[in-house]
């Protein structure tokens, strides 16, 4: 018997259909090999036309090179960049509200985390209790984002991590687009930073302010789900977004929305942290925020885990041999 | 004495490095592969699931420049694949029906307005989909490669593209919604 109920729930309710039969087999495997050979055709149809396009183009080059189009210092062909426009400054918004709308906006104004380095490195110590440890697996390690996008993992030490840089071994993901979009989102209120920290369009929305929609009963409470994972995705982007003022604030306007948040003045060790508590359900979280950057400091999962951040910004290549705790991009 | 054919069988990353220039060793990754998807699919999507899988490898031969060939197996590739597939046909199928919905101003309609919740619901019983049909969609992809498809942590962050840090977290968020949702009506 499985001590997890809801895992062996979900085991007797796994349907178990029967094993294909030959002739979808059958079918199947024919229809995959008329697709391979009709891209195999396509392909060769296509390198010709690619020839013979790049002719065209080499042609037309030439043609296009006019002397009112003066030739870079190189000789080749100067490119006509169309200037960027310029964009208005993202309005800051008003320094009054709660602790948290007046730390994004504080958050907002720092800009000198991306002067040095290439990356900010995150080291996560975690210590877990209860049956909650997930298999035994290590739970925490050593998180590397690139400020080209790319995100590395190591669960054991910085030289670990360090190889695996060096390998080339990124994770697959799409942390940096929603990133992306989280951190476009700064400049905007709290309830437009929600939307774009819970960023799941198969998500039925529930209205930020509002119980569950009217209708038939809900197993689940819609708005406490949004809430969790506001909570969790907010969480998470601001240990990821660390070295991004941006997205920082765009995630502390988001957990302003939660309902039943709660913020309150603290210190961890010498450095002084915002605590921002939130009962997600029968669990009650809660994460301290540097007060001054808004960097996460320690994290509290229920009665089940506490993790400590260290956070850093590095060159990429040459990881520094250990990061000290304290560690907060102060 | 004959080689085994499991000892010479080459890992499914050098079997689709093959298949780039020629596409029909691509089969030899559907003769492997095949079984799995297809169960997995019609699990979760009923009779509509065969078409799935079908499309599953149809849509993996033409992405197999992305899969990363240093992988011996392609499995949580594939059920990536088909996991997005389910998502996004069935996300196509709630559009219609929510248009027509709309038109007939059809007040009473079934509230299950995933179309996936509600083939779910066939498959598994009402209930069990209830609960998971309310799950971020994102939550429920992550446990049901994990519980029902036999994935590892790190497998299905191979298939849903994410960190494993990340299924982690949603995993046991969705264990825990769906534990606090049936608690009082299922499990006591």
């Amino acid at each position: 018997m499985n001590q997890d109920p809801e895992i062996d729930w979900l085991l007797e309710h796994r349907p178990d259909p029967a094993a294909p039969s030959p002739i979808a087999t059958e079918l199947a495997r024919a229809a995959l090999l008329a697709h391979g050979a009709k891209q195999k055709n396509r392909r060769r149809a296509g390198r010709l036309a690619t020839g013979m396009l790049v002719a065209a183009c080499v042609a037309g080059a030439v043609l296009i090179i006019r002397p009112d189009h003066p030739a870079s210092e190189h000789g080749g062909p100067r490119l006509a960049i169309a200037p960027r426009s310029a964009s208005p400054s993202a309005p800051v918004p008003s320094h009054r509200g709660t602790p948290l709308v007046r730390l994004a906006a504080d958050v907002r104004r720092l800009r000198f985390h991306r002067q040095t380095g290439n990356a900010t490195l995150v080291v996560r110590y975690t210590v877990l209790a209860g049956h909650h440890s997930i298999h035994g697996e290590v739970y925490g390690g050593y998180d590397l984002y690139t400020d080209s996008g790319h995100y590395y993992w190591a669960p054991d030490s910085l030289a670990q991590l360090q190889r695996v840089v060096r390998d080339g071994l990124r994770e697959p993901g799409d942390e940096a687009r929603a990133l992306r979009r989280i951190a476009a989102a700064a400049g905007k209120s709290p309830a437009q930073a929600r939307r774009a920290v819970l960023g799941d369009p198969d998500l039925p929305a529930a209205a930020p302010n509002a119980k569950n929609a009217p209708g038939p009963p809900q197993i689940i409470d819609v708005r406490a789900r949004d809430d969790s994972v506001v909570w969790l995705n907010a969480t998470q982007a601001l240990a990821a977004g660390a070295g991004r003022p941006n997205v920082r604030a765009a995630c502390i306007k988001a957990l302003d929305t939660l309902h039943g948040v709660r913020e309150q003045a603290d210190r961890i060790g010498k450095a002084r942290a915002l605590r921002v508590s939130y009962p997600d359900g029968s669990e009650h979280v809660a994460i301290w925020l540097d007060a001054r950057t808004g960097v996460p400091i320690q994290e509290r999962d229920g009665d089940n885990s506490t993790t400590s951040y260290a956070v850093e910004r590095v060159n990429a290549h040459h990881l520094p041999a250990r990061v000290s705790i304290h560690a907060h991009l102060r | 004495m004959p080689i085994s054919r499991t000892a010479a069988r080459l890992g499914d990353g050098a079997v689709i490095a093959a298949s780039g220039r020629d596409p029909a060793r691509f089969a030899e990754v559907f003769d492997r592969h095949w079984p799995r998807v297809f169960r997995y699919c019609v699990s979760r999507a009923g009779a509509g699931g065969e078409d799935i899988a079908a499309e599953t490898f149809r849509v993996a031969l033409d992405r197999r420049a992305s899969f990363d060939c240093s992988r011996e197996d392609a499995g949580p590739w594939l059920l990536g694949i088909a996991t997005n597939l389910m998502r996004h046909r069935h996300r196509s199928e709630a559009r219609r029906t929510h248009a027509l919905r709309r038109l007939h101003q059809d007040e009473q309609a079934d509230h299950v307005d995933d179309a996936l919740d509600r083939i779910e619901a066939e498959a598994a019983g009402a209930r069990a989909a209830e609960a998971l049909g309310q799950l971020p969609a994102v939550y429920r992809d992550a446990l049901l490669l994990h519980v029902w498809a036999e994935l590892s942590y790190g497998e299905v962050a191979e298939a849903m593209q994410v960190s494993v840090g990340t299924v982690r977290s949603r995993i046991h968020r969705a264990r825990t919604f769906l534990r606090r949702a049936l608690t009082e009506e299922i499990l006591t």
